[in-house]
């Protein structure tokens, strides 16, 4: 049984993880908390709902079309993301700080709103895409579309690490969180590494918004609020502003909040979680991962 | 001149005044008007439309045959998306709409229950076409009337059926925690060991989790032979797929808010295969009375999702009292309605409301769910 609820977890707190990086990328190169990153999610879900129903595939298709799922979602996710920083990010870059906050608060609000108003107020189903086969380990049982999110994942997570390392945009990133008039002065136009990282943001969010709703297997106007809120707390959990926080973050949450529900109370499961979030910054404020 | 205009200026205003009051009085005299709500948008707004579609065309079919005391009936329709904060400001408007003299509605037990008060100060007749909740009626209020069975006959009769003609033995339950699943699983619950079973687990959830994999994991290891869940179609549907998922082979079982095509949309065929799930409105197929309005009610508005028919009948029941009562005033509706020779026989069945406001019949009927489709054992 407890294999089965860490691969639950894990599962879970894959998706938190991925939502968790697009907070910390961003607050690593704007000091902002950018809080549309769950709406992004959601419209993920829809642009990936949208395609499947243009294309008339409602039974499972297998991986071919979870791909194709996959980047309907992840391009819808990433134009709204462009959109979103160019229209209400950019214009408010030299203005406080509250203002940029406000303003991806209106974006998020937006975005529910109008799917909300422009698709449904329902839960929508969506597709099963994958078989029911499962494969067991030992006693516990993981689903094909489990292991394609683990997997998934952690590969998403090696490629970011690659392009943040050893990439010419990783470097200019990096060099714009480490100060924004040394990169100016050095030549880094900054206008486009902002929008690079919203870019990157919006990719590993609209991949988690397409993996949930189909987890899930409803997608819902408001389905990215709560992960929203869950991977804005993975993210301070392991330590703001590093990719390896978000990461352990995520996982710790979802470890958690499965944990939780299993062993003492499914009721209760979201306030034990966060119950650990204060206390994990209560003893060390930092976070996780955090240095000092 | 001043004096001549002044008169020009008071006589327009008599005219309009005059003209305003004509119109009034004719608008006054000629409807009575009724109020109908519903969810019909939020997340349950598949079954609220189908639920006001009901009242529709039963408010239709009265005005085809003149109506009731020789008006015609007006129907309001307000909304309160399955929220009881919305549901409160609902019953706030309707009960300070004086034209208004009486109400169906609401479809949740949880909206249900926080607008009885206001309407029951207000003096309006309401009936209650779903709310199953058997607190409703205990409030000491005279102005209700509730046309199902209340959860405890529901959830007593689901009990036996899954203990005495599925043979099971050993149940877990799972609840939303809302005014209606709670206190249904709850009846369940200490049912089960009254008849030889046993309650292996009880949980409750929160109505909008969507991942309910842990909780099923823990109850996959308690190896209960049943699944009881006390709540709506959307947690219902994905509690029931990911129990599959998981592998656990369990009769699941459900009770009227689980009830209808969404619970299929959302678990997929191949988890509901089997399930069953009691309801409060009989089978579509069960009687001639049955059978010609599902005919009447495909024409107008497609198939029956699930509370049409409750809808249908409650809102003649309102309508007849309002005809029993010589006039459309709410206390005499109201004691139309209680009146011991009232009686009505319809689509769900003959009512007839006992000194509580709770309906003499207490038929809960069953079904099972077969290659996605529900069909009465």
């Amino acid at each position: 049984m407890l294999t089965q609820q860490l691969l639950n977890g894990i599962a879970i707190g894959c998706m938190y993880a991925l939502i968790a990086l697009g907070y910390t990328l961003i607050f690593g190169v704007m000091r902002l908390i950018f809080f549309a990153q769950g709406e992004i999610c959601m419209v993920g879900a829809f642009a990936a709902l949208g395609i499947l129903h243009f294309l008339g595939w409602r039974e499972p298709g297998g991986y071919p079309v979870l791909i194709v799922a996959l980047v309907a979602g992840v391009m819808g996710a990433v134009a709204t993301g462009i959109v979103a920083e160019r229209l209400a990010i950019r214009p408010l870059r030299r203005a406080a700080r509250t203002k940029q906050l406000i303003a991806s608060v209106g974006v998020s609000m937006i975005l529910q709103n109008v799917v909300m108003l422009e698709v449904s107020t329902e839960n929508i189903s969506f597709p099963q895409l994958l078989p029911d086969a499962a494969w067991t380990l030992g006693t516990a049982i993981i689903s094909p579309v489990q292991a394609f999110i683990i997997v998934c994942s952690v590969l998403l997570m090696l490629i970011l690490q690659w392009l943040m390392r050893d990439t010419r945009t990783g470097l200019h990133i990096r060099a714009v969180a480490e100060s924004v008039q040394t990169a100016e002065l050095d030549g880094i136009n900054v206008d486009r590494t902002v929008m690079l990282t919203f870019v990157i943001g919006s990719v590993l969010a609209g991949f988690a918004g397409v993996m949930m709703a189909a987890y899930d297997g409803i997608a819902k106007y408001n389905m990215g609020f709560l992960p929203g809120i869950k991977g804005f707390t993975a993210a301070i959990l392991g330590g703001f502003g590093q990719p390896a926080g978000a990461m352990v973050g995520g996982l710790a949450l979802g470890l958690a909040e499965t944990l939780a529900a299993g062993y003492l109370s499914s009721a209760y499961k979201d306030l034990l979680a966060f119950a650990v979030l204060v206390l994990v910054l209560v003893v060390r404020p930092s976070g996780l991962v955090g240095k000092g | 001149m001043f004096r001549k205009s002044l008169m020009l200026v008071v006589g327009a205003v008599a005219f309009i005044l005059a003209v305003n009051g004509c119109g009034r009085k004719a608008n006054e005299q000629g409807t009575i008007r009724i109020a109908a709500v519903a969810p019909t948008t939020g997340a349950q707004a598949d079954v609220g439309q189908d639920l006001v579609n009901g009242i529709k065309l039963a408010v239709e079919e009265k005005n085809q045959k003149g109506g009731v005391l020789g008006k015609k009936i007006e129907l309001v329709v307000f909304d309160d998306a399955a929220d009881p904060k919305e549901a409160v400001s609902v019953a706030h408007k309707i009960s300070s709409d004086s034209t208004i003299v009486g109400v169906v509605g609401h479809m949740n037990s949880g909206t249900t229950k926080p607008a009885t008060p206001i309407y029951s100060e207000a003096g309006l007749p309401v009936v209650m076409p779903v709310p199953t909740n058997p607190e409703i009626t205990k409030q000491g209020f005279s102005n209700l009337f509730r046309v199902p069975p209340t959860d405890l006959d529901q959830g007593t009769d689901v009990a036996r059926y899954a203990l005495d003609r599925l043979g099971k033995k050993r149940f877990a339950i799972i609840h939303d925690s809302t005014a209606y699943g709670q206190p249904l699983a709850e009846v369940v619950r200490t049912t089960i060991p009254k008849f030889g079973g046993q309650v292996v687990s009880f949980d409750g959830i929160s109505e909008g989790d969507k991942d309910f994999r842990a909780l099923l994991t823990k109850i996959r290891g308690s190896n209960p032979d049943a699944l009881f869940f006390g709540g709506i179609y959307n947690e219902g549907g994905l509690i029931a797929k990911q129990a599959k998922e998981l592998g656990l082979k369990v009769q699941f079982l459900a009770a009227d808010g689980c009830f209808g095509d969404k619970f299929v949309e959302i678990a997929g065929t191949s988890a509901t295969e089997g399930v069953i799930m009691s309801f409060i409105a009989p089978d579509e197929k069960i009687s001639d009375a049955t059978r010609t309005f599902a005919e009447k009610f495909r024409q107008k508005y497609g198939g029956i999702k699930a509370f049409a028919p409750l809808g249908y009948d409650s809102a003649n029941i309102l309508m007849n009292g309002i005809e029993k009562a010589g006039k459309p005033e709410k206390k005499a509706v109201i004691a139309a309605l209680h009146s011991p020779d009232f009686r009505y026989s319809g689509v769900t069945g003959e009512s007839h409301f006992e000194a509580d406001g709770n309906n003499s019949r207490r038929t809960v009927y069953f079904f099972i769910v077969k290659d996605g489709k529900f069909r009465p054992v």
